[in-house]
């Protein structure tokens, strides 16, 4: 399993590799720090095995908003069924709706404590690893 | 000329006369012939101034020559008097044309006759001298000589022209009085007063019978017709004789060529000088149409829904049915009653003189106080009017009581019109408005005060649909004319707002209002209108526009704060958390002093935590929908406070609610309001004393007033407004919290348009009371 972390605050991705390595170790993680990036690492990987099985998307991003990355994912039929957990500090219903609108499969408040971190991990292994079936 | 032309001075002038005789006086001749017995005649005939002749029958007589006396020349008109001889042809000039014949004859036959024993009686016509015609009686006898031949004829004539002429004129009147009666519209009959019939029947008379005149002279009615109303006719006939020379009148109908009749008939019965009927005389009129006429009259009399009477010498003879219902009488009380009585201001001679001067063709007209039977009176119009004759008078009088108050009810009506009329004015000129009216093809456009006023046009000058165009801005003179051909079309009220040009050169916003005024065939009459002057208005509708915009400007910035805030401020706490967290964890015996520091750094991001959501909480509430509805307060605060349950209970606290009813408010933020309050009061308790907090309600004026009163601290009266504000804690570092739970129930409280305040003392506790629905007074009152 290959998750690429989309988020500005390397904080956030340095929190969300530790939860991984600790309590994830056989997943793969990879970052990108803004949308652009996001969006030109999953097409130059398009068809390889390195492509992400799942991607981490944060909603506040630098160049392109984090609705706009999901849509073109959603639009580029050769990533439209990645899985994209939508991870944001907003608990505003406008945001939660608007991302299951744009074709989010979950959202998920940013954890408080580096408990809820391990947390996450640990479900996201649980859930989208082992009972999920990726494509191909 | 044979005749003798009477001398006019000194004797007969006998130049030129072609007569046989002398024409001396027969005095004189009889002197000569010296008969005595003659001259005896003849001075008898002059004493008793007889017309007397002597005509000489004689053979020797060969030229007719006769006497007459000097009466007869004088009767004939001619002068001197004195006895003539004249000639035969005297009497063919004398004797009147038509008469020559009858005379001439008679005395022939007479003369022939010879007997003395007889006398000749004639009356004929003489012409005088001058030609006028006299009447003549004569009578005359026959002297006979011995052998009884006759010798002369002696006459004497008499005037009676005047007896003549007097008969003449009573057979001309007769037979006048004869053709008016036989001609005349009247029927007219006489009947011997034995037999009872007909003597005399005129025209009328019989074809009223049904008979022709011949037929019926001489018979009595009933043996030519046996019907009844011919039999009680008759019955009349002899009534009107027994009852001797009274006039017997009677009215009769019968039917004449299918239709019905009405007669007035008089009876009359003549009597002679011993007073026993000589006749008796039937005059019998048409009065059908008189009869219809009063029953027609008496009918409208009847039905007017107006009181009529008539005063007959000033006495009621006849009152209609409006009159009794009005005045209150039976027919049979009024009759008979004075004027005075009904009409108590027509008893002074000089009014009622006055009214009756005034009534000629109309009826006067005078306003009187009525009486009626029972003593009450009403106000009425009182005409009085001729009526037949002399002696009657019709009286109407019209009831004035309804009218009066009808009159009473328009005049306050008008009273009041005229005051909406002058309040209305009132107004339309404090408020700057102009009203217009336009007649539909017109040519000028009528202005009021206000309309000049509002365009600076002064004086009376004449404003024309053109003219009002010109003073309207170019690009709105559209927009007027669409308005004023819309409500000609539409027939609706149609307005739109124009700049108009003063005639200052200032420019005036106005708002023109147009409505059509329709006639009963449903088209356009006119159209009226108003101009209301919305300068002001408008600049402060641009005012308030500029100050929306700012605002949803300063909304916009606000929501992007508080995304801000959620996002951006939120995130960095988190992570300082976070990696705090992980300090803690990761770092091998650390010292004592970065234990403590770790600690402060968790515990400040914890803080800075709570305060950014706080202040979020508060901003959200700024957006809430404002939706109120009805909500069951009471139902509400028991689920407030079962879901304080374990807090309450863990104060030690005693929480009684009490009826709390039903409120308009929104019912996701009114639980917060009690919540707060109820969180405040557990949170401020006076450890020395048992909690009790009450939560209720109190209704004064109509509006609800809640409250929750605590037996906590407290407030000092310098903090009672303050604690409302956010972030701002009465109580220092002693108590937990972010000070913001006040601070969201006076901005709940706010978004209901009602307020909060506080009653308070140190030590026994405190009281915090809101209303929901009133926006006014102070926030705060200290006890």
């Amino acid at each position: 399993m290959r998750i690429l972390l989309v988020d500005d605050s390397p904080a956030d991705i340095r929190l969300l590799e530790r939860a991984f390595e600790r309590c994830a170790p056989h997943i793969d993680t990879s970052s990108a720090p803004d949308g652009t990036s996001a969006l030109r690492h999953l097409a130059s990987h398009r068809g390889t095995e390195q492509m992400p099985t799942m991607i981490v998307l944060d909603l506040n991003l630098p160049d392109l908003t984090g609705r706009e990355v999901l849509r073109q994912i959603r639009d580029d039929p050769h990533a439209r069924n990645i899985p994209v957990l939508v991870l944001s500090s907003s608990d505003m219903s406008f945001d939660v709706e608007q991302s299951y609108a744009g074709g989010g499969s979950a959202y998920v408040r940013k954890p408080e404590s580096t408990e809820d971190y391990d947390a996450l991990a640990r479900a996201i292994d649980g859930f989208w690893g082992q009972w999920v079936c990726f494509p191909g | 000329m044979p005749e003798l032309e009477a001398p006019q001075d000194s004797g007969p002038d006998l130049a030129g006369s072609e007569l046989p005789v002398n024409a001396l006086p027969a005095a004189r001749e009889a002197d000569e012939a010296g008969s005595h017995a003659a001259a005896r005649f003849y001075r008898i005939t002059e004493v008793i101034q007889a017309g007397v002749y002597e005509y000489d029958l004689r053979p020797s007589n060969v030229d007719g020559v006769s006497w007459i006396s000097s009466s007869y020349v004088h009767l004939l008109g001619y002068r001197p008097e004195g006895a003539w001889r004249v000639a035969e042809r005297f009497w063919d000039r004398h004797v009147h044309a038509d008469d020559q014949d009858l005379v001439e004859h008679s005395h022939r036959r007479f003369i022939a006759a010879a007997d003395a024993s007889k006398t000749l009686a004639l009356e004929y016509r003489l012409l005088k001298k001058d030609g006028a015609p006299i009447w003549i009686s004569e009578r005359a006898g026959l002297v006979l000589g011995s052998s009884g031949q006759p010798e002369y004829l002696v006459g004497i004539i008499e005037d009676i022209t005047d007896r003549v002429e007097r008969q003449q004129a009573l057979a001309r009147e007769r037979l006048l009085r004869e053709r008016t009666l036989t001609y005349m519209p009247a029927a007219v009959y006489a009947k011997d007063p034995k037999t009872l019939a007909f003597t005399h029947v005129n025209c009328e008379a019989a074809h009223c019978l049904g008979f022709a005149p011949e037929a019926l002279l001489g018979h009595r009615l009933s043996e030519l017709d046996d019907s009844d109303a011919a039999l009680a006719r008759e019955q009349a006939d002899r009534d009107a004789l027994a009852a001797g020379i009274t006039l017997q009148e009677r009215e009769e109908s019968c039917v004449i060529d299918g239709k019905r009749h009405v007669f007035h008939v008089r009876r009359v019965s003549l009597t002679d000088a011993d007073g026993h009927p000589e006749q008796l005389l039937g005059v019998a009129t048409d009065v059908t149409e008189v009869h219809a006429l009063r029953s027609r009259l008496e009918s409208i009399l009847e039905n007017v829904p107006v009181a009529v009477l008539v005063l007959t010498n000033g006495r009621v003879s006849f009152a209609n049915e409006s009159a009794l219902r009005e005045l209150q009488y039976t027919d049979r009380e009024l009759s008979g009653l004075a004027l005075p009585c009904l009409v108590p201001g027509l008893e002074e001679p000089e009014a009622f003189k006055a009214l009756w001067n005034q009534s000629g063709r109309d009826a006067a007209r005078r306003r009187h106080k009525v009486l009626r039977r029972d003593g009450t009176h009403f106000p009425a119009e009182v005409r009085l009017g001729r009526f037949g004759n002399e002696h009657e008078m019709l009286l109407c009088l019209l009831n004035r009581t309804e009218l009066e108050r009808h009159e009473r009810a328009v005049k306050e009506q008008q009273e009041i019109l005229a005051l909406e009329r002058r309040r209305l004015r009132v107004a339309i000129d404090s408020v700057g408005m102009g009203v217009w009216d336009w007649g539909v093809g017109d040519e000028s456009v009528r202005w009021d005060r206000g309309m000049r006023s509002l365009y600076g046009v002064g004086g009376r000058g004449k404003v024309t649909h053109a003219s009002w165009l010109e003073r309207v801005h170019p690009f709105d003179q559209p927009a007027l004319e669409n308005c004023l051909r819309d409500a000609m079309a539409t027939k609706a009220r149609q307005q739109t707002e124009m700049r108009v040009k003063r005639s200052d050169g200032t420019e005036r916003v106005v708002l023109c209002a147009v409505q059509p005024v329709l006639g009963a065939d449903d088209k356009v009459l006119r159209l009226v209108g108003v101009n209301q002057d919305i300068t002001a208005f408008k600049k402060a509708e641009a005012k308030l526009a500029r100050s929306a915009r700012k605002l949803r400007r300063l909304n916009r910035e606000l929501n992007q704060f508080t995304s801000m805030a959620s996002h951006d401020l939120r995130n960095p706490i988190r992570q300082i958390r976070a990696f705090a967290d992980i300090l803690a964890s990761e770092s091998k015996d650390p010292s004592k002093d970065a234990e403590e520091a770790i600690h402060f750094i968790k515990t400040a991001a914890s803080e800075l935590q709570d305060l950014v959501g706080g202040l979020l909480s508060l901003a959200r509430l700024e957006r809430s929908k404002e939706e109120f509805v009805d909500v069951d307060v009471g139902a509400m605060v028991d689920r407030v406070v079962q879901r304080l349950g374990q807090v309450i209970e863990d104060s030690g606290a005693k929480v009684d609610v009490g009826p709390l009813g039903h409120a308009c408010a929104d019912p996701a933020l009114l639980p917060q309001v009690f919540q707060n309050l109820i969180q405040n009061a557990l949170k401020f308790r006076d450890e020395q004393r048992p909690l009790r907090v009450e939560v209720g309600r109190v209704d004064e004026g109509g509006r609800a007033r809640f409250y929750v009163s605590d037996t906590g601290i407290g407030i000092a009266p310098q903090n009672t407004q303050r604690i409302f504000e956010a972030f701002r804690r009465a109580h220092g570092g002693k108590f937990e919290g972010l000070g913001l739970g006040l601070a969201m129930v006076r901005k709940i409280i706010d978004l209901h348009g009602g307020r909060i305040w506080v009653e308070s003392k140190v030590g026994k506790g405190s009281v915090f009371w809101f209303a929901l629905d009133e926006d006014d007074g102070q926030e705060g009152s200290v006890d």
